[in-house]
């Protein structure tokens, strides 16, 4: 089964590492560099969201990242036990304002939209799920 | 994240070389601030061997591009690769920077 789930305390300098594995994850799986960017963007996105707002700022939590592939789509799961946060309730960032009055607030989850197909939100009990889904290129690919 | 710095007076060439992601855009930026506030006015990034940029270097080159227009300083980009540069037109950043296909250009455009 292709399939991967790692875990990991909410620290920053934790992130580059599995954002690494999760690339290398999606390009064993075929996906092309495209695809296998704009998971490593939408990563460190959320991750850093959850980081720097799901957690108290002494208080340890731990984030664990599935990735699959489900029917030709690469599907990345994010669980946090931080509180409650849906990232999708977030108003769009104003991309109109020239460069002396940009604001960035609100530029990750933009980029996160964007760049999945499908992104979900759902608090399961104690714990926040993000699900993000994008389509993998259709390649013909060798079975083992 | 690995940043390279060459010097062509008055020209400085940044070169951010790996993932601009949330760790290291903090370095990236305090470094183009730096740059800025210690009298370079002519500034080329060139982004050719930058795998990724997620919103915080994003928000670390915003901060050095006004701080850019503030100084009267050129800051010029070059080196977007296709997915670096969707990520500028999904921000609509293309319109912000002066962005130079080649690094000829850019080294031109910011003298």
């Amino acid at each position: 089964m292709a399939r991967v789930e790692i875990r990991l305390p909410n620290r920053r300098d934790k992130m580059s590492e599995v954002g690494a594995m999760v690339e290398s994850f999606v390009r064993a799986q075929g996906g092309s560099g495209e695809t296998v960017h704009d998971v490593g963007v939408v990563l460190d996105e959320v991750l850093s969201n959850i980081i720097a707002y799901g957690y108290g700022p002494e208080q340890a939590g731990e984030i664990v990242v599935r990735a699959d592939i489900v029917d030709g789509r690469i599907v990345v799961e994010i669980e946090d036990g931080g509180q409650p946060f849906d990232p999708l309730s977030l108003p769009p960032p104003d991309l109109s304002a020239p460069l002396r009055e940009r604001k960035v607030g609100g530029l990750g989850i933009h980029f996160v939209r964007q760049l999945m197909d499908e992104v979900a939100y759902a608090r399961v009990g104690g714990t926040n799920r993000l699900r993000l889904s994008k389509q993998l290129p259709v390649t013909p690919t060798r079975r083992d | 994240m690995e940043l390279v710095e060459i010097r062509r007076d008055p020209l400085v060439i940044v070169e951010p070389r790996g993932r601009i992601d949330t760790v290291a855009a903090e370095p990236f930026g305090n470094r183009l601030t730096e740059l800025i506030r210690s009298g370079s006015r002519h500034m080329l990034i060139d982004l050719q061997h930058v795998i990724y940029i997620s919103s915080a270097g994003f928000r670390a080159l915003l901060i050095a591009g006004k701080l850019a227009e503030e100084s009267n300083a050129k800051l010029v980009l070059c080196g977007l690769s296709a997915e670096i540069k969707r990520l500028f037109e999904i921000g609509t950043f293309m319109d912000l920077f002066t962005i130079c296909a080649s690094r000829e250009d850019g080294m031109v455009k910011a003298q």
